[in-house]
């Protein structure tokens, strides 16, 4: 019976790896087209991909984006987390409720009340509309970490602190912050990975010639179907992935941190 | 384990705390939270309830403003309705919600059960790969699909061109091809919620359940099922919610085959421009994953006596 | 009572078998190992039916494991486990038809109490009367009345606990085992359930193992003790005698409080032998021969044991000096701390109205008989751990 059941998990480790892997050998394809099996072993699709000066372009203009959507939340994170937290302010819960409902409705839905108000007030396919899109999805995920981080400061260091004579600015400086230095990269981190990686947002709102990464991606697939540039790309985009989550766990035990309470 | 604050009365913790944040009045902190609340406000709120005044507008061609206080019609609703092109699109949604739900739960229940079983680099390598698809981007999953599935395409239009099958075990395929990949991309969702919620049950009262006569099956059935009810629909509202809402998947997996309503919505709001209809749309779209959330919280709660009993 | 004749050599194996085919339980040769370190060591317990035999022991001893074994969670790596006659290392624990209290108690927080109490007479075939009947039965031995449909959250620690013992009864197993079922309760809680422990032992004359570190647990409801140390038995006897002779230093100290005095062996005259240690000699009775002259002794005294008095009017055995460091009034008795040289003593006594007790600083004797001391062994010392 348990036999059974390892087999089973083994199956789904494979086909959860599969697709991720598959672009490899395709985009190693030494012929022009996308067959299985590759024609021919190359990677000259690989150099093909470097030298396309848009595709670069868009990877650029991805990094920027999440960038600023990661910094922005993160800064308006702190403040706001602080707040919920330590001071005593009224409908807690309701405010907690509304910085997060922006995950809680379909991401199309966003998307297109975004799109009818950006149309309304200018923004529409302008970069800042973008990153304000990016924000109010990221934010939601930066709080709850940050909250996570706040509530679970010991206030009797803090005090300590002070008895001892250290005023407010040095207490933050040496107490707050180091114990806050891992939840801050984590929302950082979580958070510009949710908008490198966001495709839906980026389709609607950003302007024709100012794609991101996997908008570029996706219109290629759509309009040309699959190529073995893409698939070049695909394995980039899947080993940096691979090796963020890796690092994430090394680094912060991200693995632990998701997994729940351990 | 943390001192509460907010236990302490509010004169003796002023009196007891000399840092400076706690001498700070409510409207200190609401300085700090504003800048947030302003953003969602503008940017979340008003767009949301714009879009509801939309869909309940008269149809107008894009880019027009469409006043608050114009006219309402339920126009588009009666297009929707009324046309049996809609409501396909409605039943097709709700079969790839339910599929990609029981898929994902008949998969992931097993792999966050087998999680409590093992430790070291087993646990590790499960729980990466079963997580990767939060990571990596969803692009790369639905190539890699694309391709896995594209021998399936082929042997499909070879089949109907040799005049061996019809369209139904067409859209058939392409429906299971949808559900496979929804799922592949909800799995590491369910893992999570699921994998914690297993982990809660202390194995004590499994060891008691079996001490009591209860075989594994019975085991399961009367004890961890149970106990790990409240995960297990919140994995369920989670899944349909953002399976039914993806847009991705469809478009490039499926195309045209298998409407489903974030295509209409895509199609309406930038090919046909008619956003008052793509408006009505989304609503509808909401109203099911809202409709879901609420009937199935209040289902599972009802079953469960969840209320009357609390963890102990 | 006792269960050593089925270890003589002169019964015959049938007896062996008939007497374990009436216990409820008998562990052969038990081995168990963690990640190759030992932590069970060829254990061998057999019960009396009916008995109510504590397994007592500190903190990593192994007598959780021995539990374990005993309901089947963990396999053995060697050695026989027989239950009510059969060998039941195979049988998984749904089949071994015990009833079972955890420390945490893991009541099912989803199911009423009469559900929980009812979840082990699924298979009884038993109709709904019936079982309505049993709970109710089982809820009034507990005392524990008309509470059938609350649910776990809704009662205190103790009511749970009593909870948890109806559920391990109803089934009316032949063994019931309890891990620690009292360490989660109070202490004042913990007084009251281990009579209340008692006396529904008393009643149903079920065979019980109980499984503690608490010495009072153990002394106030077994039949027998049996004291575990490293994976073995170091002793096993009833509570009177493993506290008034224990045999080594370990159990004598693990039960009660004991002054430790080592010392050699001067002279051993007619079963009387005198032991001298750094700072005073002891003389001691020892009708059984354990001290030889020129040999190492571990004496144990028991406080309460000790006398103390302020003038040399009175004469006894051994009347060692020594003065007071230390006066503590406990309530219930005053406990004294005395120097003699460099040995730390205790001594305890009861408070009285009328004698104006001892002080700090004061000189006295410390009067005992030589019946008082018990001979005892070190620890480590060669057997292989007694057999129950």
């Amino acid at each position: 019976m348990l036999l059974a059941l390892r087999l089973f998990i083994y199956l789904i480790v494979i086909i959860m790896l599969l697709p991720i892997m598959m672009s490899l050998p395709m985009a190693l394809t030494a012929g022009s087209y996308v067959t299985f099996p590759p024609d021919g072993l190359s990677l000259k699709w690989f150099i093909r991909m470097s030298q396309d000066l848009i595709l670069m372009e868009t990877i650029g203009r991805s990094v920027v984006l999440a960038l600023f959507a990661a910094l922005l939340g993160v800064i308006l994170s702190v403040p706001t987390a602080f707040a919920i937290e330590r001071g005593r302010l009224a409908g807690r819960t309701a405010i907690e409720t509304l910085i997060t409902s922006p995950r809680m409705i379909p991401q199309i839905v966003l998307v297109l009340a975004l799109l009818i108000f950006y149309e309304f007030i200018g923004l529409a396919e302008t970069f800042t509309g973008l990153v304000i899109a990016h924000l109010l999805i990221t934010v939601p995920l930066s709080f709850r970490t940050l909250h996570v981080g706040i509530s679970s400061l010991d206030r009797r260091l803090e005090w300590s602190s002070a008895i001892l004579g250290a005023s407010t600015a040095r207490t933050f400086h040496k107490i707050i912050v180091p114990h806050l230095k891992t939840f801050l990269i984590a929302a950082f981190t979580f958070a510009f990975i949710i908008s490198f990686n966001n495709v839906t947002m980026a389709l609607f709102l950003s302007a024709i010639g100012e794609r991101t990464l996997p908008v570029e991606m996706f219109n290629r697939m759509y309009v040309g179907g699959m190529t073995p540039v893409l698939l070049a790309i695909a394995f980039v985009l899947a080993v940096v992935g691979a090796v963020t989550f890796i690092v994430l766990d090394r680094t912060i035990g991200v693995l632990k941190y998701l997994s729940g309470h351990n | 384990m943390r001192a509460r604050m907010s236990d302490l009365s509010p004169a003796i913790d002023r009196a007891a705390t000399p840092t400076q944040e706690l001498r700070a009045r409510p409207t200190q902190w609401g300085a700090l939270v504003a800048p947030m609340l302003v953003l969602v406000f503008i940017f979340f709120v008003i767009p949301i309830l714009y879009l509801l005044r939309m869909s309940f507008a008269e149809q107008a061609f894009a880019k027009s403003v469409v006043p608050i206080f114009g006219v309402y019609s339920l126009e588009n609703f009666a297009e929707i309705f009324g046309d049996i092109f809609f409501l396909d699109m409605i039943v097709n949604s709700l079969i790839v919600g339910t599929g990609t739900v029981v898929a994902t739960l008949l998969i992931s229940y097993p792999i966050a059960y087998y999680l409590t079983l093992t430790r070291g680099w087993e646990r590790t390598l499960i729980l990466v790969a079963c997580l990767l698809p939060l990571f990596v981007n969803i692009i790369v999953a639905v190539l890699g699909w694309y391709i896995l599935l594209l021998p399936f395409g082929v042997i499909q239009n070879m089949l109907s061109a040799l005049g061996l099958i019809d369209g139904p075990l067409g859209a058939l395929k392409s429906f299971w091809a949808l559900i496979t990949v929804l799922t592949y991309e909800h799995i590491p969702f369910a893992v999570l919620i699921l994998a914690a919620s297993l982990q809660n049950i202390s194995p004590d009262k499994i060891n008691m359940a079996r001490v009591l006569g209860s075989g594994v099956y019975r085991t399961f059935l009367t004890i961890v099922l149970p106990l790990t009810m409240p995960g297990v629909v919140a994995t369920v509202i989670l899944v349909f919610a953002l399976s039914i809402s993806s847009y991705l998947v469809p478009a490039l997996i499926t195309g045209q085959q298998v409407m489903v309503l974030p295509i209409a919505i895509f199609s309406y709001t930038s090919y046909l421009l008619n956003w008052t209809l793509a408006a009505a749309i989304s609503l509808i779209l909401l109203v099911i994953v809202a409709g879901i959330t609420f009937g199935l919280t209040i289902l599972a709660n009802r079953l469960t006596r969840r209320g009357e009993w609390e963890i102990v | 009572m006792s269960a050593h004749e089925t270890h003589d050599s002169q019964a015959g194996l049938e007896t062996a078998e008939t007497t374990s085919r009436r216990s409820g339980l008998h562990l052969h040769g038990l081995k168990k190992l963690f990640n190759e370190q030992v932590v069970l060591d060829n254990l061998n317990i057999e019960m009396a039916r009916g008995e109510l035999l504590t397994l007592l022991g500190p903190s990593g001893c192994g007598k959780s494991t021995t539990l374990n074994l005993i309901a089947g969670f963990i396999q053995p790596d060697a050695g026989r486990i027989i239950l009510h006659g059969k060998l039941a290392n195979q049988l998984p624990p749904q089949k071994r038809r015990l009833g079972m209290v955890f420390q945490s108690w893991a009541l099912f927080p989803h199911m009423t109490v009469f559900e929980n109490i009812a979840y082990g007479l699924h298979n009884r075939k038993l109709s709904n009367y019936e079982i309505a009947g049993r709970i109710e039965e089982m809820l009034r031995l507990v005392r524990l009345p008309g509470t059938g449909e609350k649910f776990p959250s809704q009662l205190s620690g103790g009511m749970q606990q009593r909870v948890a013992l109806a559920r391990a009864l109803v089934t009316e197993p032949e063994l019931l085992l309890l891990d620690e079922p009292l360490s989660n309760l109070d202490a004042a809680l913990r007084k009251e359930m281990e009579v209340e422990l008692k006396r529904i032992h008393n009643q149903l004359k079920i065979t019980t193992l109980l499984v503690t570190h608490s010495q009072e647990e153990a002394l106030v409801m077994s039949n027998r003790v049996a004291v575990m140390q490293n994976g073995r038995i170091t002793q096993v006897a009833t509570p009177l005698e493993i506290y008034n002779q224990p045999k080594t230093r370990f159990v004598c100290t693990f039960l009660g409080d004991a002054n430790i005095l080592e010392g050699v062996v001067e002279s051993k005259v007619k079963g009387v032998a005198v032991v001298r240690t750094n700072n005073f000699s002891v003389m001691v009775a020892d009708d059984n021969d354990r001290l030889q002259a020129g040999g190492r002794a571990i004496l144990g005294l028991r406080p309460e044991n000790i006398e103390i008095a302020t003038t040399d009017a009175r004469t006894a055995d051994n009347a060692i000096p020594a003065v007071i460091t230390d006066v503590i009034f406990k309530g219930s008795n005053i406990t004294y701390y005395l120097r003699a040289g460099e040995q730390v003593i205790l001594v305890l006594t009861l408070p009285s109205m009328s004698e104006s007790p001892h002080s700090e600083g004061q000189q006295v004797q410390l009067l005992f008989p030589k019946s008082s001391p018990l001979i005892l062994e070190d620890d480590e010392e060669g057997d292989e751990g007694e057999d129950v």
